[in-house]
């Protein structure tokens, strides 16, 4: 039985990692792949900020500190590329075990489509369809395109979340595995919102209810504390929700652009693709794919984990849909509602809707399969159609989405930098304020691609820099209010005025990149510690090292308990279990009939 | 008609893999997308609405 399993989900897993490997191309090359907000270093430090104790925000809690944790132990560069196979890969294999038979309700009267996850090659055909659906579409493209990492992992995690959730339905226990899925699925807020749902709408009932609200609390836990203790910088530009609103891709208007998984706000990071004729085709062909095998699906599928699916797909599509149409409304929320800002980004929400929309296109390919001619060089070239249908959309995926990700190596003075402000000879109190006081950076060795400062992070300090984004020439305001703080203390008419000033606000060392957009930078009095071309560093004096409030470190401290609880949970369970199976083998017994 | 579906099945089956074929390989042998930074712009946008 073990090795016909291992025969069935070897395809599937080998195509979502050939599709994987596809996506990514050229940028799986040796260096760090710097686009928009994803910003990876070798060693990123686990400092207040990324544990949300930070002045500004937390925009990257709990996925900073995860990886300043995981980092430790495999190099950042290579742990990067282990993220992103296995995000894009993962949610492909998921999705097709969501044909599996658990999801069915066994009734084959009058199916003509047969078994999904038998060995015959329509079933597994079917399952490949998945595979594509789920792993190459216009979600994925723009969310990689943006660099939003944490988003692409809990996109993995969700067919699998939904998964877990039926089998604790099934058999009336938590399955293990859901304690590790939930908190991977809750590496950034939006994410942990689509986990929350996906876990709420697959397992609620019956006395899970309380288990499950409590799951996701878990998970969701750091950045839901941290957000909290930032309530008052929580709340965010009401004119961002109409900038952050679903999109239409060129003649595909945003709410059909969303049956397909597209419509980010960012049109720069739109495939050229979907603003085609190709963005029509996408629409016709996959809609029209969900629409044959929708009857079919309703009909085999056990009523809950129909009802999970199709809940996932109607809050993913509402909210995205409700940013486009009552962008006011959004706006007003992020502006009075702390945390309400979370869901701008309507697209973001169209993680939920992956996958039903995957799982109906297999089942629509598995009702035409039933109806194609017997002849077997027809149903291999129409099969071989369907399994490359989404790619034949969208082909601008792949290789690094259209060679925009391409590895890159920090230039030698960012490693002078981190270690001079490392070094103890030095005595640099504070934290470092980088300069020029504009967000985003274009370098010439990121091969001119747009990031996000990633000085900040590389150095192994608390920083602080400019939050604000530019969207159209328009700045949207930041968050940070030490930000403000520092603006304010440049502006004073003197170097030594302005270094005393940020002394009080606690900034020990000032970085400036000369080559970032946003200067020139005013003269900071203090010492010159590193001056290169393409970086410099002033340490301070008298400088008022900024304290955490106990408060504060007691509540993240809990929040971060909570939040690893399950995972010790799981991992405690799992070492039961392996000690249960030692002792079954010891007395003879065959394995896997202990500690199950 | 069985030559008919025969034909047809492979026509679109093998459009389909064409396609993708054709548009991979478009997508790697042309220039490298557009580069988002005016580098004498004063600051960069992070996107556009546009």
């Amino acid at each position: 039985m073990r090795r016909r399993g291992l025969a069935q989900e070897a395809p599937v897993a080998l195509w979502a990692l050939a599709l994987a490997l596809l996506v990514l191309g050229p940028a799986l090359a040796p260096g760090f792949l710097l686009v928009r907000d994803m910003v990876w270093v070798p060693d990123l430090g686990l400092h207040s900020d990324v544990l949300g104790l930070g002045s500004g925000l937390p925009r990257a809690v709990p996925s900073d500190a995860v990886v300043a944790v995981l980092d430790e132990v495999v190099p950042g560069m290579l742990l990067q590329k282990l993220v992103l196979v296995l995000a894009l890969a993962g949610g492909g294999v998921g999705a097709a075990r969501l044909l599996e038979p658990g999801a069915r309700t066994g009734d084959r009267t009058g199916d003509r489509t047969g078994d999904r996850t038998g060995g015959d090659p329509t079933a597994l055909v079917v399952r490949l369809v998945a595979v594509t659906v789920y792993g190459w579409n216009a979600l994925v493209a723009e969310r990689l395109l943006m660099g939003a990492w944490p988003v692409l992992v809990g996109y993995a995690v969700l067919p699998w979340l939904l998964g877990a959730a039926s089998r604790w339905r099934a058999e009336d226990r938590l399955p293990r595995t859901l304690l590790l899925l939930v908190p991977l699925g809750c590496l950034s807020a939006s994410a942990g919102l689509a986990t929350a749902v996906a876990v709420l709408a697959g397992a609620a009932g019956k006395g899970r209810t309380v288990k499950a609200v409590l799951l996701v609390a878990a998970g969701n836990a750091p950045w839901l504390v941290a957000g909290f203790l930032h309530a008052a910088s929580a709340t965010s530009d009401s004119a961002a929700a109409d900038v952050f609103a679903l999109r239409g891709e060129g003649s595909v208007p945003a709410p059909l652009a969303a049956l397909t998984l597209g419509g980010i706000w960012n049109t720069s990071v739109q495939p050229a693709a979907r603003t085609g004729v190709l963005g029509w085709l996408a629409l016709v062909a996959l809609v029209g794919l969900a629409a044959v095998g929708a009857r079919s699906w309703w009909r085999r599928t056990q009523g809950r984990d129909r009802s999970a699916l199709v809940v996932c797909w109607s809050v993913g599509w509402g909210l995205a849909v409700l940013t486009w149409l009552a962008p006011g409304l959004v706006g007003w929320a992020s502006e009075h509602v702390p945390g309400a800002g979370v869901v701008r980004d309507g697209a973001r929400a169209l993680v939920l809707c992956a996958p039903l929309l995957a799982v109906l296109v297999a089942e629509g390919v598995a009702v035409l399969a039933a109806r194609a001619p017997a002849e077997r060089v027809s149903r291999t070239a129409l099969a071989i159609g369907a399994v490359l249908l989404p790619v034949a959309l969208l082909p601008g995926l792949a290789l690094g989405a259209g060679h925009r990700i391409e590895p890159a190596d920090y230039p030698a003075a960012y490693v002078e930098a981190r270690q001079l402000l490392g070094n103890a000879d030095h005595d640099v109190a504070g934290d470092v304020l980088v300069l020029p006081l504009s967000t985003y950076r274009a370098p010439a060795w990121n091969h001119r691609h747009l990031v996000l400062d990633p000085v900040g992070r590389f150095l192994d300090r608390d920083y602080v820099a400019s939050d604000v984004l530019v969207i159209d020439a328009v700045p949207l305001s930041g968050e940070d209010p030490r930000v403000g703080d520092a603006a304010r203390a440049l502006a004073r008419p003197t170097p030594e005025e302005r270094a005393s000033a940020l002394g009080r606000i606690g900034i020990g060392a000032v970085v400036v990149d000369p080559t970032a957009p946003g200067g020139p930078v005013p003269e900071v009095a203090g010492e010159i510690l590193l001056d290169r071309p393409d970086l410099q560093v002033i340490g301070l004096d008298g400088v008022e090292v900024r304290d955490v409030q106990t408060s504060w470190l007691v509540a993240m401290a809990a929040a971060w308990l909570v939040f690893l609880a399950p995972i010790a949970l799981a991992l405690v369970a799992a070492g039961q279990t392996l000690i249960g199976r030692g002792t079954g083998a010891r007395d003879g017994l065959p394995r896997g009939v202990t500690g199950e | 008609m069985k030559i008919l579906t025969t034909f047809a099945a492979m026509v679109v089956g093998g459009g389909i893999a064409a396609g993708s074929m054709y548009g991979l390989l478009a997508s790697q042998t042309s220039a490298p997308a557009d580069s988002p930074t005016n580098v004498n712009a004063p600051v960069f946008d992070y996107g556009s609405n546009n």
